[in-house]
């Protein structure tokens, strides 16, 4: 039998699989000046009002996002099937972010804004995943999408930081490392740019960065 | 079990009595982008013909997404290299097309005999519909060193 001159092998891992169950409803308000959806409209937003939100969590409570005004916000596009989701939570980092900045007083949001059908919409899907990533911030549920259009959020992760004002201040990344663990961070040095946003707004400073190119899957928007 | 296999066909595809040659690397035809039914990418490994001590020669690990699945090219694409004694090595990552990115690894073997050059290249395809991130162990045979 000849040798072929090049061999080219085929690797598959399974692929996340995308559930149909419908969940239950949730209703979305957006403030009515926030359309939402170009590329450019996280950085548009910077120092503007975050767009206003009434969403519920996976148990059907309502979070609206008015409430939190004069805390820090931080909003997470949240899709627990997304392997970069998966990798942050797991082992990169948003692995303890969240309960360790909510015991300063952080308020911190994720909103999934996968339309019914799509990957990580399913309900048990999201909270099986809350359990195994122990979160204890709420998991709001954006099926129409209105909300994270409003922010024009692309990605998940996809992280917003919002000063006490209810402005947004900082809008991108999780972090420079695209691989979601922290092994390639951009420049040598891991840098966590939420973190250094709520930092900064701390200590009464502006956001050093207040826009990074946001990576990770796409949010799975319904039509 | 999927992982060692790889590695082995990979290890035998870079022998240098494998008649490997320096052209460009010929990916497995992709199935219709509507449906891919296998892996969502390929990956193929392109050794240096020859590689002479002191020298540097150019070994090529190209991926190629299949079906409706590309490149992602946010992704850090690299391979984590296994100490290789008596071999120096760098990589670059290129993306040649939205289906297509190649890991070129440059290695100077600084003794004779030296390799092979092992480790796990680490890459990303996405769809529509979902990302793949995803760790493969690679070999290349340095022949001639």
């Amino acid at each position: 039998m000849p040798t072929p001159k090049l061999v080219t092998l085929a690797a598959l891992l399974a692929l996340a699989s995308c559930s149909k169950k419908q969940p239950a409803k949730a209703r979305a308000e957006v403030a009515p000046s926030s359309t939402g959806g170009p590329a450019g409209l996280p950085a548009a937003l910077i120092g503007h009002p975050a767009p206003d939100f009434t969403l519920k969590d996976l148990d059907g409570n309502e979070v609206s996002l008015a409430a939190l005004r004069g805390k820090l916000v931080v909003l997470e596009w949240f899709n627990p099937e997304c392997p970069f989701v998966k990798r942050s939570h797991g082992k990169g980092s948003l692995v303890g972010l969240a309960a360790k900045h909510m015991a300063t007083g952080v308020a911190w949001l994720a909103i999934n804004s996968g339309a019914p059908g799509k990957q990580g919409n399913d309900l048990e899907v999201n909270r099986a995943a809350v359990a195994q990533w122990s979160l204890t911030h709420p998991v709001l549920r954006d099926e129409t999408g209105a909300v994270g259009r409003a922010y024009g959020a692309s990605n998940t992760p996809h992280m917003f930081v919002l000063d006490s004002a209810g402005k947004v201040a900082y809008a991108g990344a999780i972090d420079n490392s695209p691989d979601a663990v922290g092994e390639s961070p951009t420049g040598g040095t891991l840098v966590n740019h939420v973190e250094a946003a709520l930092s900064d707004l701390a200590a009464g400073r502006p956001v050093a960065t207040p826009v990074t190119k946001a990576y990770g899957c796409g949010v799975k928007y319904g039509s | 079990m999927l992982a060692r296999a790889l590695l082995l066909a990979l290890a035998v595809a870079a022998l240098p009595g494998a008649g490997c040659s320096r052209k460009r690397a010929t990916p497995a035809p992709a199935p219709a982008r509507s449906a891919p039914s296998g892996p969502p990418f390929s990956v193929a490994v392109e050794p240096p013909t020859s590689c002479a001590v002191g020298a540097a020669c150019l070994a090529r690990v190209q991926v190629t997404a299949l079906g409706a699945f590309h490149v992602n090219r946010e992704y850090p694409y690299k391979i984590a290299l296994v100490d290789s004694p008596g071999v120096a090595t760098e990589q670059r990552f290129t993306v040649d097309s939205d289906q297509r990115g190649t890991v070129t690894l440059t290695c100077r073997p600084s003794v004779a005999g030296a390799g092979p050059v092992t480790g796990t290249l680490h890459l990303s395809v996405c769809s529509s519909e979902t990302c793949v991130i995803e760790e493969v162990p690679v070999s290349v045979t340095l022949p001639g060193s």
